[in-house]
């Protein structure tokens, strides 16, 4: 994702999420330079589900976008309340980024709801996508 | 479906696809004190080569003038780059590579990162040569402390 301008958001987002691999963690199911397609949720995120999720801060602190990395994880279980717990499917190249969510709820992003609630939200990585289908190897397309 | 993919790979061939990261973290283990060190050396530097620079003698001296600008203006640059570095590396180190288990080692390793971080930012605002010889010190020892932990690391 490249910028945040409301047509170029909604052009990437609804139609055209191709997105290439990097890295092990997904192996077998996903390997380094496959490439998928992935769209919003039409229904409810459920456990075995490849999602796509992006870091809850939107730079880091020496002011690199954060919000340019996205990650792809599996569902580990459903937590409740749009509360998410994912893995890779690879142990050995894997670490545990905690609890997800599909709600945008933190105080950096939106620091008056923060305020308004006098309520801590915890940093979260956002579900934004599902994986629906690895088009590239050409002899292995795959739908999820 | 063949026929989405094939469209799918056709616009490959027009816009790359986004890079997705299968891994939270580089997840390759590679841990070094060494670039800390040597930033905070090159900072060290930089600030005696600006305090042993010296001003030329006539103002009017264009030439003279502009050389000693660029001088100053140029060991500035190394000086901000090397310290925002130094301070990058620390900072990896810290939230990274050591783990809880190191704080039973090192009881004071919260402060000794905090205090060398902040001399970081020190010597970016300053050109002070007990600022950066305190940088160098901290940074040595936080790389002694590396040294010590990786040492544990390999006895276990």
């Amino acid at each position: 994702m490249t910028n945040f301008e409301p047509l170029n958001f909604a052009i990437w987002n609804f139609t055209d999420m191709r997105l290439k691999i990097t890295g092990h963690s997904m192996e077998p199911t996903l390997r380094q330079g496959d490439r998928v397609w992935a769209s919003f949720f039409l229904r409810k995120p459920r456990k075995g589900d490849i999602v796509i999720l992006r870091h809850p801060h939107p730079l880091d602190e020496l002011g690199t976008p954060h919000r340019e990395t996205l990650l792809v994880k599996r569902i580990a279980k459903d937590l409740g309340d749009e509360r998410y717990e994912v893995e890779g499917d690879n142990p050995n190249d894997s670490l545990n980024i905690g609890i997800t969510s599909r709600k945008e709820r933190n105080k950096f992003v939106f620091p008056l709801r923060y305020k308004i609630n006098k309520f801590v939200f915890p940093l979260r990585y956002k579900i934004i996508a599902k994986v629906h289908l690895r088009y590239w190897p050409k002899s292995d397309r795959r739908w999820f | 479906m063949k026929f989405f993919a094939l469209a799918l790979r056709t616009l490959d061939a027009f816009n790359q696809p986004t890079i997705v990261y299968a891994h939270c973290d580089i997840p390759c283990g590679i841990y070094t004190a060494n670039p800390a060190q040597v930033a905070a050396k090159t900072v060290e530097t930089m600030v005696q080569k600006l305090q042993a620079l010296e001003v030329p003698a006539e103002m009017n001296d264009k030439e003279k003038m502009l050389a000693y600008h660029n001088s100053v203006a140029r060991m500035v640059h190394v000086k901000e780059e090397h310290a925002a570095l130094c301070k990058k590396e620390l900072l990896i180190l810290w939230t990274d590579y050591f783990k809880e288990e190191h704080l039973a080692m090192f009881p004071d390793l919260h402060t000794t990162f905090w205090k060398a971080a902040k001399l970081c930012s020190k010597n970016k605002q300053e050109v002070n040569a007990t600022a950066s010889a305190d940088l160098r010190k901290a940074v040595d020892e936080i790389a002694a402390m590396f040294e010590k932990a990786e040492a544990m690391k390999k006895s276990k």
